[in-house]
């Protein structure tokens, strides 16, 4: 595998890692929710998407044609 | 002439050490010196923050500087654990950004900075209302004139500036007024929000802190300043606002909902943005929303957690500019879509910006780490759903709006256009500057209970490096990480500026206003015209019935002087008729 290609799936690789970490941890909910398994990475997911998605939709809308 | 001011300069020091003045006012001492003594400039930019930085930390607890007036007691300097926190951020703040502006900034600009620098410290190390505002004023006069040095574009954002700034002041001034007459005290303390005096001073307070609905000035002045300047106004004004409110409106449940729609704000518009100092601009409201937030929320914890968000953020956001300050000087580009790829070229910068950008998202070792976790745990304590959850989302979007992107965008992504051949890492005293940031980006990381130590309030037995808290802080950055990866191409921002409400009081505002003044200008012209078409009249009048030969002067015919004795008899007897 060469060293580009590595780079490119090393984040992914972290994320795994981070996934696979989690039935270690002893997480204390404070809402309910929040002590879900995989709380963390599917509710930034979530807040990503939804941010990704705000961005894609109101940018054009946002966006005036004379400068600032 | 060093060689004649420098044993003054000594002298004056070693004065100050032993009579121990407002440390702010040195710089504002300082900043005023500066023009007189251009030569001086690298002892007064660099070693009088120094000295001020050692000041501070000799301010015992309570107040130290008092006098009467008129019947209030002034203190100008007050020692408190939150004052001098501030101060101490502050003062780092003009040092590293005076190391950062030395070789190239305007000796305007560097004299108006430690003055803008001593007014903030003023306010942080101040304990009254009117030294409070006196600051307040002095502060927005500084960093007016730290925008206006930065060039033609500059100029006209530091009067759109100024008149926001003078707005807020002129709220501050009539609640603080009011204050006083309906008999409040002098020193500032914590105000319930019953009287009007006290929404006032919260309205002036928030205009500073880039609050809804007057938050765009701090997007519309900042990236408009000198690479250098920018650095400066990002430290010190929104963080004064912050201290204020931590001071005074603790736990102020309007604050939770200010500071959230701040936070969203940033986030949103700093990812359509295409400006690269812009984008901090932006961000710096989103990390303002934070702190705010947390002294709405007001428990001891919130509040450690908005002093500490606030040093970690002066330290971070300083730095990000600093980066980006450095791209614009060594390309004198701003726009990303014109940026790129300049890693190489540029590797200490993209150093620095990577552990900016690092801190800004609060990965763990960092002081963004340190400092935002206090204000998630505070609301996560208080049990404060919507908050937790809302500000957990903000967290973890990070990479994507700055955390990863801003790196990418100028440093390490594709060069969407070729770099100058001569862009290269900025002077070695601006890069002193930038390492005293990473340092402090870093070192509150990996010790902090060096920030904790500092806080007004103690973090209890609060452990920021549990096994759980790290993996869920590394899940919610890896996953942004991804998406960020995933879309980066598709997020690049489109040319063209963002619809704000600063659009409001820059385009159909600046129509009324200047209709307005043109409406009394004609209506000026015309009363003066008929004012003096009146008294015209008048004076022919008089003349035609009074002047010399006018009807009254001549003498009248006995028989018509008869007649009229006759008529005014008749009417008398008229009148007296009973």
């Amino acid at each position: 595998m060469n060293r580009a290609r590595l780079l490119r799936r090393l984040p992914w690789l972290i994320l795994a890692l981070l996934l696979l970490a989690e039935p270690l941890a002893h997480h204390h909910a404070y809402f309910g929710l929040d002590g879900w398994f995989g709380f963390n990475p599917l509710y930034a997911l979530l807040a990503n998407g939804v941010l990704a998605g705000l961005a894609l939709l109101a940018g054009p809308l946002l966006r005036r044609k004379e400068g600032p | 002439m060093n060689v004649v001011l420098l044993p003054g300069l000594l002298l004056l020091a070693g004065l100050a050490w032993w009579l121990l003045p407002p440390p702010g006012w040195l710089l504002i001492a300082g900043g005023l010196a500066l023009p007189l003594w251009p030569r001086l400039r690298a002892e007064l930019v660099v070693g009088l923050p120094l000295l001020v930085l050692a000041l501070i930390w000799q301010v015992p607890d309570g107040p130290l500087w008092q006098w009467p007036y008129l019947s209030y007691t002034l203190t100008p300097l007050q020692g408190s654990a939150v004052g001098r926190l501030f101060a101490t951020a502050f003062a780092i703040a003009a040092l590293a950004g005076g190391l950062f502006a030395l070789r190239s900034a305007r000796t305007l600009e560097l004299s108006a900075a430690l003055v803008y620098a001593g007014s903030a410290i003023g306010v942080a190390l101040g304990g009254d209302w009117l030294s409070l505002f006196l600051h307040w004023e002095l502060m927005a006069l500084g960093s007016s004139l730290v925008l206006w040095a930065g060039g033609e574009r500059a100029r006209a954002a530091s009067f759109r500036y100024i008149f926001i700034h003078l707005f807020g002041g002129v709220l501050l001034m009539a609640g603080i007024a009011g204050h006083l007459a309906t008999g409040g005290s002098a020193q500032v303390g914590p105000l319930a929000l019953s009287a009007w005096s006290a929404w006032l001073i919260l309205a002036g307070v928030l205009v500073n802190a880039a609050a809804p609905p007057l938050w765009s000035w701090v997007a519309d002045a900042y990236p408009e300043a000198s690479p250098s300047g920018t650095v400066f106004l990002s430290a010190f004004t929104t963080k004064t606002a912050v201290l204020v409110l931590w001071l005074v409106f603790p736990g102020v449940e309007l604050l939770r909902v200010l500071g959230l729609i701040m936070v969203g704000y940033g986030i949103v518009y700093a990812l359509l943005e295409g400006d690269a100092r812009r984008i901090l601009a932006y961000s710096i409201v989103s990390q303002v929303g934070y702190m705010v937030t947390a002294i709405g929320i007001g428990s001891p914890l919130a509040l450690a957690g908005a002093a500490a968000h606030a040093f970690a953020h002066i330290a971070y956001k300083a730095l990000l500019l600093m980066s980006a300050g450095a791209v614009l000087a060594a390309t004198g580009r701003r726009q990303v879509s014109e940026l790129g790829g300049l890693a190489p070229r540029m590797p200490l910068t993209a150093i620095a910006c990577t552990v900016g950008a690092l801190s800004i998202s609060a990965l763990p070792w960092t002081a963004g780490f340190a400092s935002k976790s206090l204000i998630m745990q505070a609301a996560a304590d208080a049990e404060l759903g919507a908050v937790w959850f809302l500000l957990t989302a903000a967290s973890a979007s990070a990479s994507l709006y700055i955390g990863l992107r801003l790196p990418w965008l100028l440093f390490f992504g594709p060069p969407r256009r070729e770099p100058p051949p001569g862009a290269a890492d900025p002077p070695a005293s601006a890069l002193a500057g930038m390492a005293l940031l990473v340092l402090l980006c870093l070192l509150p990381g990996w010790f902090p209970e060096l920030l904790y130590g500092l806080l007004p309030y103690p973090v209890g037995d609060y452990r920021l490096y549990s096994y759980e808290h790290v993996l869920a802080q590394l899940q919610l950055l890896a996953v942004s990480a991804a998406v960020f990866w995933l879309l980066r191409e598709r997020l690049l921002p489109a040319p063209g500026a963002l619809w704000d409400l600063d659009w409001f009081y820059r385009h159909p505002g600046k129509r009324l206003l200047v209709g307005g003044i043109e409406r009394i200008a004609g209506f000026r012209v015309d009363l003066e015209r008929g004012v003096l078409v009146q008294w015209q009249r008048m004076q022919r009048w008089l003349v035609r019935y009074h002047g010399p030969q006018g009807r009254l002067a001549r003498t009248w015919p006995t028989g018509s002087m008869v007649l009229w004795v006759a008529v005014l008899l008749s009417a008398c007897l008229l009148f007296y008729y009973r």
